[in-house]
């Protein structure tokens, strides 16, 4: 299986983008899309769908990757089986920190409403503040159940802030940033996503890097101190590697949930390893292709109206942390 | 490695003081202590993971805690307790992951790490283990493959945190045969604390006790034996004695004045089961006449049992047997376990037929009656025996006007009588 597993994850990536791509509101056959991906040109309105389409495309896989792999380091950096970037209230204290970046910034002059390069850093600093503010907690928090809940309440905090300045910042710029809040790939613009690709692609190879010091922590701490784990580099580096995934996600799409608390579960389940080296990067895979489809999803399902892709993830990811919460805790 | 006045523990509580101590190459060091003595933060203050409130630990001249996590990692393997959360790894994967501090950023081996790997897993014998899931192991095993993987550092220091706790007695020699061969076969400095002294006293080349916030150090175990400081460690009210002959503990016999009394001639071996089988029905055993050399001399002084004792290879004297009649008449039982008679025993034959002449009912135990001695009533198992809890067999009951205590006083003067002409 494990040999087969990375192609597989990605020859249905490849699926997974074309339909995206071909399905919607109207239909462009696959052979339009094929070219329109290869760069050939398409004439007429096919040309326009398929640029509008691939955005959100791209703006999902790009987010679902970071999310994937965030998850997947987060699961492994607290060994709870429930930590997720947007369960811990990392993805909410990050678009906490763009809005009020946004507003601040914009408010006073400093940076224009989507200079996604300054929300990028600004998300970033948000999601460590709220992970360092998770590491801090696990510590007084032994049980996994305990930090869920801890996490979910800084999330309601951080958003329920960002509601807030939304609601009390002038009209003009509301609209700027309620995805912000929602998290949806709707809105996604080449303008925003161009600049962040980049940087989310640094912090995906960041991630393979710290997949070593996550296996030593499977030991348990002390056993890991003593195999040659410098313990708190590995914990800030593992921390500011998934609050840079995390806040090019946000930046992109907002908090969508459960995807990276998904996507590493379903790769273990696939290849029966704890592997990091290899759970990290293929989580990020199945995140990129969880929240493509999670997109179709959204826009088809209850076509014309289009759902938030959070709905769509709720739908799925809520029934996981059930199960898992059951499993653990002794019910079968 | 070296400790030099250690002072180590959690925060303002300092467990253990005035710590030092030096570990050298090719020892298996056993550290020994009661529960919650220190044992574990010592070995973590060594292994360099806890960093001690003073004083310091040096290997070659240099801090434990002043190295690097990957440098100190190469010179010390560390084995903790707990069943790490890795299930679904395999054993040469678990194995690899020692090799962390020689790989590179993505931990990818090179031939010589898979060399090393193979090397640690052939000495603990887990190489038949490679493809299993660490889920799929017994405890033993998954400890071998933890050691394994301590190994796979290549460290000259091995430090291990309760090996044998929750092993099955074969695993717990295996592991402690393992860790003695590492230290003799391979060089290693071995230390391993375990609260089990009987195998501690047996494997160790070094004894350390941890007790009561110091350490002391022990050469050799027999130096521990002999030490009455070292007993009272592990001792819950004296009730424990260590032979330091057979280096096994026994819990001694608790003194019950209302009990009734058994007395047995025994020798050789045969009397121990039957004093536990007395002791377990409630009664206050007493032994005799057993040679100070005999095997159940030494079980019965280390059950805390009252015995009657000779000289080693001198022909029981008429004291002693004086000594064992008085007992034996006081008693409410007497048993007879067919010893081997031979010429510096034969006189147990005459003690029990005195008692026999007196009237007393001498019952024989033992798989088969051995040799006929007659008056002995042979009714195999201890389970035979008129057992009567709390009340006084009536062993004199053919004469009918000898009651227990009666039997005592006239004691003394039929055997005064009776010693002479059989001397």
């Amino acid at each position: 299986m494990r040999a087969f597993a990375l192609p597989l994850l990605l020859a249905s990536l490849l699926a997974s983008v074309l339909a995206s791509t071909a399905i919607g509101s109207v239909r462009v056959p696959l052979d339009t899309v094929v070219k329109g991906l290869l760069g050939i040109r398409v004439e007429g309105l096919a040309s326009t769908v398929i640029d509008l389409r691939l955005v959100r495309t791209v703006a999902a896989l790009l987010s679902g990757a970071s999310l994937g792999a965030a998850g997947a380091i987060l699961q492994s950096l607290f060994r709870n089986p429930l930590a997720d970037p947007f369960v811990l209230g990392i993805s909410s204290g990050s678009s906490l920190a763009i809005a009020a970046t946004l507003i601040a910034g914009t408010g006073l002059g400093l940076i224009s409403s989507y200079d996604p390069q300054a929300l990028y850093v600004a998300g970033a600093l948000g999601a460590f503040a709220v992970s360092l503010a998770v590491v801090a907690l696990s510590s007084l928090v032994r049980s996994s159940l305990g930090l869920v809940l801890v996490g979910v309440m800084l999330g309601y905090l951080a958003s329920g802030l960002t509601t807030l300045l939304v609601v009390t910042s002038d009209a003009e710029r509301i609209r700027a940033f309620t995805f912000w809040t929602l998290g949806t790939f709707s809105a996604s613009k080449w303008s925003v996503l161009t600049p962040v690709l980049p940087l989310a692609l640094a912090s995906l190879i960041a991630s393979s890097l710290v997949a070593k010091p996550l296996n030593a922590l499977l030991f348990g701490e002390e056993s890991a101190a003593s195999m040659g784990v410098s313990l708190r580099a590995s914990r800030v580096g593992a921390v500011a590697v998934s609050a840079s995934l995390v806040s090019a996600s946000v930046v992109v799409s907002g908090p969508v949930g459960f995807i990276g608390l998904a996507a590493p579960h379903a790769v273990r389940l696939l290849l029966r390893s704890e592997d990091n080296r290899v759970i990290v990067p293929l989580s990020a895979v199945f995140g990129a292709n969880l929240a493509i489809l999670s997109d179709i999803a959204a826009r088809t399902l209850l076509s014309p109206i289009e759902l938030p892709v959070t709905a769509i993830t709720s739908l799925f990811g809520a029934p996981t942390i059930v199960l898992l919460v059951l499993r653990r805790w002794g019910f079968r | 490695m070296r400790a030099r006045d250690l002072r180590i523990g959690y925060g303002r509580r300092v467990v253990l003081e005035d710590v030092s101590l030096e570990i050298e190459p090719g020892t298996l060091t056993l550290v020994v202590g009661p529960n919650a003595a220190g044992k574990s933060t010592l070995l973590r203050s060594l292994a360099g993971i806890l960093r001690p409130l003073g004083g310091s630990v040096l290997i070659d001249g240099r801090g434990v805690h002043r190295m690097r996590s990957r440098e100190r990692a190469r010179s010390i393997g560390v084995v903790l307790t707990g069943r790490p959360q890795l299930s679904e790894m395999t054993v040469e994967e678990v194995v690899g992951m020692g090799r962390y501090p020689w790989t590179g950023a993505l931990h990818i081996l090179s031939r010589r790490d898979r060399e090393v790997v193979e090397w640690a897993m052939e000495v603990t014998g887990t190489s038949h283990l490679r493809g299993r899931r660490i889920s799929e192991l017994s405890d033993g095993q998954l400890q071998r493959v933890l050691i394994a993987r301590a190994l796979a550092q290549e460290p000259r220091y091995l430090i291990l945190d309760e090996p044998t706790t929750h092993l099955d007695a074969p695993s717990r020699i295996e592991v402690m045969r393992l860790l003695r061969d590492l230290a003799h076969g391979h060089g290693v400095a071995v230390v391993a604390s375990t609260h089990e002294l009987e195998l501690a006293l047996r494997f160790a080349d070094r004894v350390v006790m941890v007790s009561s916030g110091s350490v002391k150090v022990y050469e050799r175990p027999e130096e521990a034996v002999l030490d009455p400081e070292f007993l009272k460690a592990f001792s819950v009210g004296d009730a424990i004695t260590l032979s330091p002959v057979t280096l096994s503990l026994e819990v001694m016999a608790r003194r019950d004045e209302g009990a009734p009394r058994a007395f047995v001639v025994s020798g050789a071996g045969t009397g121990p089961p039957v004093f536990r089988a007395l002791l377990r029905r409630g009664f206050s055993v007493a032994a005799g006449v057993l040679h100070r050399n005999d095997v159940d001399y030494h079980v019965a002084t280390s059950l805390g049992l009252e015995v009657v004792g000779e000289r080693p290879y001198f022909p029981i004297s008429d004291e002693a047997l004086r000594a064992a009649v008085e007992l034996a008449v006081s008693s409410d039982l007497i048993v007879f376990t067919y010893p081997p008679i031979g010429p510096l025993n034969s006189g147990n034959l005459r003690l029990v037929e005195e008692l026999v002449e007196r009237g007393l009912e001498v019952y024989g135990v033992g798989a088969d009656e051995a040799y006929g001695v007659p008056g002995v009533r042979y009714v195999g198992s201890v389970d035979e025996l008129p057992l009567v809890r709390k009340r006084r067999i009536s062993v004199a009951a053919r004469r009918g006007v000898w009651s227990g205590t009666r039997c005592t006083s006239s004691s003394r003067t039929s055997s005064a009588s009776s010693r002479d002409p059989s001397s």
